[in-house]
């Protein structure tokens, strides 16, 4: 066997996967959140705490609402931003005084990133991807030392105070394997959370992607979210 | 000699690498977790069945190699959707997704319906009919354009269920007597 052949031969193996991985689009779920129907009236917070077993009174949470307001001047960097956070049952927004005129809410959740800091450096492997694209953490193999924590750019992995372990956001996934919304998507009240398969032609979130223009959090991280925002405004930074 | 050296060489490294390869795509604890979609078309043999699958296998079952994927799996979910309250409340379901109000799910105002869905009774289940429970979507906060608000002037004091019905609240009912 000449040389030529015999690494022609060793190529087979990937090119006949890779050939077979073309053309089948699976499932990729993403989240499409439309910051200014966003109301701050946290039935997400409570919603997503009661499904997934997370200490109510304590601020942590798989997702929560950061609260601004702001007051735009010229030179921009100038401008002045108030931030208050909801990750606990108890709402803050309904006897808050802010201080600058703009209000808005954003409802912000793990990212689920197409390349996830989380899951780079997690020593023991325990943060994977799943084939719809969801970032998990296998809880029997989390060890807890917090690398997670440090290196997530959103701020959407915590410690469970009562597992041990670190814990975030999973698109509820043992909802959506069974066809069901995720917990914080179905008791929105008005609709800001969309959640859906961006390959279905059919779904909300495609007719959302493709009519509107969307914005990621902290795109120069270079963590691809799977979390897209509707008008989102320039103060949110973190 | 040099060239037989190479050959061997890269003999070599294609078996280990072609070795690593099948590992990593083929028969890791993950893929087989998960499942590989094009796995039938391209290998014949029935994976499960190879020694050291089933050494994996066997090593799940005991408790060795983590089997979380399928815990995760198979948790429960709390929060039901409408279909399952419809089963009984059709008439209210049939009213709110006709009314103003359609955007809601029943679980939004009505909390988690798991212990309901089971026991069936009026206490397993939120009905909060004060003005608190409308209040903390409809009061005007800073920030709420997107939804209809009244603030606290709008008949203070009075619980909203008294004119509007929560589930067709552009229908208002109301008399000097209530």
């Amino acid at each position: 066997m000449k040389r030529r052949d015999f690494l022609k031969s060793v190529l087979i193996l990937p090119g006949l996967s890779l050939l077979a991985s073309l053309g089948k689009e699976g499932v990729s779920y993403a989240m499409v959140v439309d910051v200014s129907k966003c109301i701050g009236c946290g039935k997400c917070v409570v919603a997503c705490k009661i499904e997934n077993d997370v200490p109510k009174e304590m601020p942590i949470s798989r997702t929560w609402i950061e609260g601004y307001s702001a007051d735009y001047s010229s030179p921009y960097s100038r401008t002045q931003v108030q931030k208050v956070v909801m990750n606990t049952t108890e709402n803050p927004f309904i006897k808050m005084k802010w201080k600058y005129k703009t209000v808005f809410y954003v409802p912000k959740l793990c990212n689920q990133c197409s390349s996830a800091p989380c899951v780079q450096v997690c020593p023991v492997y325990a943060r994977f991807y799943t084939k719809e694209g969801v970032v998990l953490v296998d809880k029997d193999s989390c060890i807890g030392c917090k690398y997670c924590v440090t290196a997530c750019p959103y701020g959407a992995t915590f410690v469970h105070p009562e597992q041990k372990v670190t814990d975030k956001c999973t698109f509820c996934y043992h909802r959506i394997s069974k066809g069901l919304k995720p917990a914080c998507v179905l008791v929105c009240p008005t609709g800001a959370r969309k959640f859906g398969n961006i390959n279905d032609k059919n779904s909300e979130v495609y007719r959302l992607l493709k009519e509107s223009r969307v914005a990621v959090l902290k795109p120069e991280m270079g963590t691809y979210p799977r979390v897209f925002y509707i008008n989102l405004d320039t103060t949110v930074v973190e | 000699m040099r060239k037989k050296a190479l050959l061997i060489g890269i003999g070599i490294t294609a078996i280990v690498y072609a070795l690593a390869f099948s590992y990593i795509f083929l028969i890791s604890p993950i893929i087989l977790e998960q499942g590989v979609p094009w796995i039938g078309s391209i290998v014949p043999v029935q994976i499960k069945e190879l020694p050291i699958v089933r050494d994996i296998v066997a090593g799940v079952e005991k408790g060795y190699i983590s089997n979380w994927f399928e815990k995760e799996l198979s948790k429960k979910a709390k929060y039901k959707e409408n279909e399952v309250c419809g089963e009984c409340h059709k008439e209210y379901l049939d009213l709110i997704i006709s009314s103003n109000h359609s955007s809601l799910a029943c679980e939004s105002c009505h909390g988690v319906g798991e212990e309901h869905s089971k026991l069936r009774t009026a206490w397993s289940i939120v009905v909060d009919r004060s003005r608190d429970a409308c209040m903390s979507c409809h009061l005007n906060v800073s920030g709420r354009e997107a939804i209809v608000t009244v603030d606290e002037n709008h008949y203070p004091g009075v619980k909203c269920v008294v004119c509007h019905d929560a589930h067709d609240p552009l229908s208002i009912s109301w008399s000097e007597g209530s």
